[in-house]
């Protein structure tokens, strides 16, 4: 069994027109001790897909599907059992650490408070297990570290701390939103390794979630990538980024420089723009910007269909490997 | 002869508790026209500051900087001469450059160097708005009315209304999403080809860097410590920032590369390391290193490099081995 699988979720978020779709049926599983990235601009619904989980959706949401985590639906969870499970098994980590650290409390406090709560530890144990994360996040001078502030830590160390924090309770899996998107490459290069460490050293399964396929191809095992509040693309990393098939996923890689191709090589900007949600398109709600739209495609939703150990949404399917 | 011209260039500020620091530390840099320069480095390097320099937006310590002959000096209350408005900046920020209360026509307008009629501005608007892939209309519309990409877009069709022959340009391409970027990317190369442009490009993306610029200066805490055509530098970097900051970089190919770490962080630049400010973090430091700071000298290949491990005039090589052969010695 997965550790978490996740069936027909849609999200409607509250707005002055009503509610809009941000997530429109999507469907995937994380395996114990994997990567799973997901992959899409900014409004694809990448991070609305995991805030559902958590309960953590802005007032007057509505959400539709199922979201299996160890056997238990956690939609179907009273709001405050849905607390103490997400608390403790499910972790998150931000872009921002400053904004997700309390500036006022030191890193010692912040890391014990949650401990206390959720493993009952008393005040010695507590600190004792402060120490040992700060260890395991590899800060430098964990014993001092423990009574300073977030402001007296650079952008990557707060990063750090703040996947300290997330691991406290020893949590089954890790929800990472562009962990690594406000840091410098050098620094994002180290917090990359230190999740990769982590999945491998104590068979954590992590959720990546970025805009950036160099960050996902580094440490991810399987891939999702989402367009406009849909999966149009997902399956193992080597298969959908070397040879991707849909037109977004391909399109999205023309887009990026590639550090070993040839440098004149020139970058091919997709038309158009995202659309932004409450006016998806409809059909493949890529159709306006794909140069390979058929008749089809602007009138029916392409279903994601499993073929050759991945699943494509796109009835052309124009790069079909033979 | 280059179009602008930084030479030694020193940047310092005041610090509330600890005096003086130095952001930039003495370094140079020169743009010809139709030319793309790559400035790449750590956030703390002193790259912005640099670039503010440039145009003249803090006064430097140290150093001059020249722009067609003519010294640029601190912007003041004064309008600035003539010669020096075809030197422009296009900021990070495109939500905080642009007048969120005023149409993207009256904003470009503002910055026409000929008043000429209104009809012969209105028509030049537009012509901005076109060549940088907007559409015409967009003139008649606010900024809060388009992406972040096309904002951007509109702060370098602001630019342009300056006839500038050199452009500055400060993480032009941080925050876009990768389609914008490169539709950006490409736009700033046909600038460049097509009018003639210079463009100093300030960014930390080295994989943008390489596939946009011509030559590439590395900064490390307030110096530069390599220079050079960027295909040579991306294929051979010489030193060992430039190498490590490569070595950082995610391939997105699908192969599972997992970048290296630098290991460290950049050091505070009011207690900059001595001898060579790298040394605290290069995997190749010998005994020199913290003693003695490197200078910046020719290679036999033209480019500039300041390490210890490659002398002055000699064949580049990798510093792995330069430093294995210095170790067996």
């Amino acid at each position: 069994m997965s550790l978490l699988e996740v069936e027909g979720l849609r999200v409607r978020l509250p707005t002055a027109r009503g509610l809009t779709t941000v997530v429109d049926g999507v469907d995937y599983r994380v395996e114990r001790g994997e990567v799973f990235g997901v992959a899409g601009e900014s409004g694809s619904g990448k991070t609305m897909s995991m805030l559902a989980l958590l309960g953590l959706l802005p007032e007057g949401a509505a959400v539709e599907g199922s979201v299996l985590f160890g056997g238990r639906d956690l939609l179907r969870l009273a709001r405050s059992r849905l607390r103490e499970v997400s608390g403790r098994d499910i972790g998150m980590v931000f872009q921002d650490p400053l904004t997700s650290l309390h500036p006022m409390l030191s890193v010692g406090r912040q890391l014990t408070e949650h401990v206390r709560l959720h493993l009952g530890l008393d005040r010695r144990a507590a600190q004792r297990r402060a120490t040992e994360l700060l260890e395991e996040v590899r800060l430098p001078d964990p014993e001092s570290a423990v009574r300073a502030y977030p402001h007296q830590f650079s952008g990557g160390m707060r990063q750090r701390i703040a996947i300290a924090i997330a691991l406290a309770c020893r949590p089954k899996l890790l929800i990472a939103d562009e962990p690594t998107t406000a840091l410098d490459v050098t620094v994002q290069a180290g917090i990359l390794r230190l999740l990769d460490r982590l999945r491998r050293e104590n068979d954590l399964s992590v959720v990546l979630i970025t805009h950036d396929l160099g960050v996902m191809s580094s440490i991810a095992d399987r891939v999702s990538i989402f367009y406009a509040g849909r999966v149009v693309e997902s399956g193992p990393r080597e298969a959908v980024l070397r040879q991707p098939r849909h037109p977004y996923t391909r399109a999205l890689l023309d887009a990026l420089p590639h550090p070993e191709g040839p440098p004149e090589q020139r970058l091919v900007a997709i038309a158009g723009a995202p659309p932004s949600p409450g006016s998806i398109p409809p059909g493949c709600a890529f159709h306006p910007r794909c140069p390979y739209a058929v008749e089809t495609c602007r009138r029916d939703v392409p279903p994601l269909l499993a073929v050759n150990g991945r699943a494509l949404a796109c009835p052309v399917d124009p790069f079909t490997v033979p | 002869m280059s179009a602008l011209e930084l030479d030694d260039i020193v940047v310092e500020y005041d610090r509330r508790d600890s005096g003086r620091i130095r952001a930039v530390a003495g370094a140079s840099i020169s743009v010809a026209r139709g030319q793309i320069v790559g400035l790449v480095g750590e956030s703390g390097c002193g790259k912005s500051s640099l670039a503010r320099a440039a145009v003249g937006l803090v006064k430097p310590a140290g150093g001059t900087v020249r722009f067609d002959g003519n010294e640029v000096t601190p912007l003041r209350r004064r309008a600035r001469p003539r010669e020096l408005v075809r030197l422009q900046l296009v900021f990070q920020n495109p939500y905080s450059s642009l007048n969120p209360r005023r149409k993207v026509g009256s904003q470009l307008a503002d910055a026409l160097v000929d008043a000429g009629t209104r009809r012969a501005r209105a028509a030049r608007v537009r012509e901005l708005c076109e060549v940088v892939g907007l559409s015409a209309t967009a003139a008649e519309r606010y900024p809060h009315e388009f992406s972040g990409g096309q904002r951007q877009r509109i702060a370098i069709a602001r630019t342009l209304a300056a006839e500038p022959t050199v452009l500055v340009l400060d993480e032009p391409l941080a925050s876009l999403d990768a389609s914008a970027q490169a539709q950006l990317a490409n736009l700033l190369v046909g600038l460049s080809r097509e009018l003639g442009l210079g463009l100093l490009l300030i960014s930390h993306d080295l994989a943008i860097v390489r596939h946009v610029a011509d030559v590439v200066s590395v900064m490390y805490l307030g110096v530069i410590v390599e220079q050079g055509a960027t295909r040579r530098l991306w294929e051979l970097p010489l030193h060992p920032y430039s190498e490590a900051l490569i070595g950082a970089v995610p391939h997105p190919d699908g192969r599972g590369f997992l970048p290296e770490a630098l290991p460290g962080e950049v050091p505070d630049p009011g207690r900059p390391p001595s001898g060579c400010r790298f040394h605290p973090r290069c995997p190749y430091a010998f005994d020199r290193c913290p003693r003695e700071e490197p200078p910046l000298v020719p290679m036999a290949d033209g480019r500039l490099a300041a390490c210890w491990l490659q002398p002055e005039g000699a064949e580049p090589a990798p510093p792995a081995r330069l430093a294995t052969a210095r170790s067996d010695d």
